[in-house]
């Protein structure tokens, strides 16, 4: 299955491999591979010729409407996706085409410059998570979040100091201030406190309704099945079932009760 | 290439402002360290030494400050990809942001420390002549080289964890054999032809040649092998940046 709103197309992703070279005895020093070269020069000189495939011939496309849900355990090769979508691997082979902005988000408790406070991270945030705005508009995003995270006087203090929860709300209210045309979210929802995660959810499910295009990586099915309109299971670097987020969710559950069983 | 400028400001600015903040001592450090290190040179290597070099104050510091912005942009900036590693997972950003900013964070203290020291050394022996405005152009190549040297390093540091410490070691020796403190004439001419390939010194020689007994053939000369160091070193950047960029999101 392919997309399912027939509208403009946003996103194609042709025959998508990603592959690392698979180092068995990797060093991560520079005095030991010094002593290895001179112990086994045959050894250290000769590269690996195995390769760990993290993705194997994805075919997708999106079109404007699609919320996509991605689904599968760990390691799966969801979040490898999501980043070569986003720009962040370059594809060992195929290619992805996006017509439009991205943005993505894979954990929102991180703080660019923990020395500066809540608000000044959210200024420096912002200009990466929007770097094509004016002035006027930054600020409005700005002023906005900071409001909706309800942090009050702590936005005053160093990030350094701010709790996970903390952390989470000052990202999420920023993250999910301005629709985009592809906007990737992995597992945002981890970390903020049950008060906020209420608000929080019903703020990025309208976001993500005003997006032009949605991935949305979760681990919890009901998430998925409230905000995507289409889903696919991801096992074991390829694309095992793509359709309706019940479908996909039902095939999740029978694969993996079935290897829990064996 | 708009986005990845603005975007370098922006974090520059914060670091800046990050920096000065947590210490008063922020601003007068920038300066207090390059100016002990000069200090104390002067002292060992004029008074003790009796390094027998025209205008040698000047000399010096026209030497010694592009290498101790070099050294120190250089040992800062290797470990920044690593540390950085949950932001760069976590958002879509330009790890290169990262290394330029750290390296235009360490340029502006550089600039700001160069202009305390060097206007009233010059003073001391004549005013400064116009030549000094040609610094710009080494001071353009220095910059990015260093960007790109920091590229090599700091990918290097994610996969070889102990290259801030290589780093440190070599950098340490390079000084003895680096012609800040004593000149070139002092090295016998047989072994003179190494300074060719000594990369960090390229820079230096041009940088320095605006400021100390200018001779435009001697500048020229001096600013295209600068010239050719910088395609070397950014050609190597962009390879090595290109073959590793998948596998550093791996790592970090």
């Amino acid at each position: 299955m392919n997309s399912t709103s027939g509208s403009k197309s946003v996103l194609e992703v042709n025959d998508l491999n990603i592959h690392f070279d698979l180092d068995y005895h990797f060093i991560a020093s520079v005095r030991e591979k010094f002593i290895q070269a001179l112990k086994d020069p045959i050894d250290f000189f000769s590269p690996s010729k195995d390769k760990l495939h993290v993705l194997k011939g994805i075919q997708l496309s999106l079109n404007h409407g699609d919320r996509l849900g991605i689904i599968g355990v760990n390691g799966s090769g969801k979040t490898t996706l999501c980043r070569c979508i986003a720009g962040m691997y370059s594809p060992s082979k195929g290619s992805v085409n996006i017509n439009g902005e991205v943005r993505a988000i894979f954990d929102t408790s991180v703080g660019i410059l923990p020395e500066l406070t809540g608000r000044e991270n959210a200024q420096l945030l912002s200009q990466f998570l929007f770097p094509t705005i004016n002035k006027k508009e930054r600020k409005a995003i700005i002023d906005d979040a900071l409001e909706f995270s309800e942090l009050g006087h702590f936005l005053d203090t160093p990030y350094r100091t701010y709790s996970k929860g903390m952390q989470t709300r000052l990202s999420l209210s920023l993250i999910s201030s301005k629709p985009t045309d592809l906007l990737i979210l992995d597992e945002v929802f981890d970390g903020a406190d049950e008060f906020f995660q209420d608000k929080i959810s019903k703020r990025v499910l309208k976001m993500i309704h005003q997006s032009g295009a949605v991935i949305f990586v979760s681990h919890s099915p009901d998430q998925i099945l409230q905000a995507c309109n289409r889903a696919i299971f991801l096992n074991n670097g390829h694309i095992e079932v793509d359709g309706t987020p019940e479908e996909v969710i039902s095939h999740y559950r029978k694969t993996n009760i079935g290897e829990l069983v064996k | 290439m708009r986005t990845l400028v603005q975007t370098t400001y922006e974090l520059t600015r914060a670091q800046l402002k990050a920096r000065y903040r947590n210490t008063i001592a922020g601003l007068v450090w920038v300066i207090l360290n390059p100016l002990i290190m000069f200090g104390a040179q002067a002292i060992a290597f004029k008074h003790i030494l009796k390094i027998d070099i025209h205008n040698y104050y000047l000399y010096l510091v026209c030497g010694l400050t592009p290498w101790i912005f070099l050294i120190m942009t250089i040992q800062m900036t290797t470990p920044v990809l690593l540390h950085s590693g949950s932001l760069l997972k976590s958002f879509k950003i330009n790890p290169l942001v990262l290394i330029f900013s750290q390296v235009a964070d360490n340029f502006l203290n550089f600039l700001l420390a160069f202009s305390i020291m060097y206007l009233p050394i010059q003073l001391m022996y004549s005013p400064p002549s116009w030549s000094v405005l040609l610094a710009i152009i080494p001071l353009i190549l220095l910059i990015i080289s260093v960007c790109a040297v920091c590229t090599i390093l700091s990918l290097m540091q994610v996969f070889l964890r102990d290259t801030n410490y290589v780093v440190s070691f070599v950098t340490g020796v390079l000084f003895f054999v680096t012609p800040i403190f004593f000149s070139e004439d002092m090295v016998p001419e047989t072994y003179r032809w190494m300074f060719d390939f000594h990369l960090p010194y390229l820079y230096i020689k041009a940088f320095r040649s605006c400021f100390y007994e200018f001779n435009l053939d001697f500048f020229m000369l001096a600013l295209s092998k600068a010239s050719l160091s910088t395609i070397f070193l950014v050609s190597i950047a962009g390879w090595t940046w290109k073959r590793n960029k998948n596998e550093l999101y791996l790592r970090i």
